[in-house]
């Protein structure tokens, strides 16, 4: 794994990881995460992780696959997944680009873009300069 | 402090947490680092943020909260102060940081420095990360 990939793969923990803790200090989120339900799927170069929102709980792992995701994100190049995840690129041109694939339920996948509209507001303190 | 500095530094102390078990596995030279070191490391920031890793066996486990028999304590009583220190944003060294209060450590001085390369790892790895 090359440093790009390594930068990469943290970006997608802090991505995973943000949520879980926004959700503990922030209601609107919280309600967010009540009206979605489902399991969602990430494979990025050569490593992956997922997401479950289920009942308004939400949970997550590194370095793991989810029985039967209801959607599943690839990335397939780093360089493209680390800005991605930094916001520099925007997920609908990413996806008519074919950056970035989507297979599976593309409402959930809509949903899940408005969950991570959280995190950079709540990330501002540690964004790159 | 306000509420999104709290989520951010918890956020990124957990990947630091993360960042140094995925080393512990992927670079065999921070692994050979390791051999002979066996240690609890604990952080505590502001009021009540804690996590700890666990060194063992040239493996690195992370956790979060208080572990029962730390070896070495690392406290960071003020949430800006811990976010300056893991971005490498503020302007004092570590050294000044220790001496203005900052960081508290309680450990064996010897060991404490010995484990610096673990953090020195990281933020070689991290380098320009986000950046374009």
């Amino acid at each position: 794994m090359d440093k790009i990939e390594f930068q990469t793969k943290m970006m997608c923990f802090i991505m995973l990881k943000s949520i879980e803790e926004i959700a503990k200090v922030d209601e609107e989120l919280q309600e967010e995460l009540e009206d979605i339900d489902g399991k969602i799927q990430w494979k990025i170069a050569s490593f992956k992780g997922y997401q479950v929102i289920e009942d308004g709980k939400y949970s997550f792992a590194m370095d793991a696959e989810v029985d039967d995701p209801d959607v599943t994100f690839i990335i397939e190049k780093a360089e493209f997944a680390q800005s991605f995840f930094s916001g520099q690129a925007d997920a609908t041109s990413a996806y008519m680009s074919g950056d970035l694939k989507i297979e599976g339920d593309l409402q959930l996948a809509m949903s899940f873009g408005s969950v991570a509209e959280f995190i950079a507001d709540y990330l501002e303190p540690i964004r790159p300069s | 402090m306000s509420k999104e500095e709290k989520v951010s530094v918890r956020v990124l102390g957990a990947m630091i947490g993360y960042a140094t078990e995925q080393l512990s596995i992927i670079d065999e030279d921070f692994k050979g680092k390791l051999k002979g070191i066996n240690e609890v490391l604990q952080w505590k920031i502001g009021d009540d943020i804690a996590y700890y890793t666990e060194i063992k066996d040239q493996t690195i486990k992370a956790n979060d909260g208080i572990a029962s028999n730390p070896t070495i304590t690392f406290e960071v009583p003020n949430v800006s102060d811990a976010l300056a220190l893991f971005t490498q944003r503020g302007d004092q060294d570590i050294t000044q940081i220790i001496s203005a209060g900052k960081l508290k450590i309680n450990g064996d001085a010897a060991k404490v420095q010995q484990l610096g390369f673990i953090l020195e790892t990281v933020g070689e790895y991290m380098q320009g990360m986000g950046g374009d």
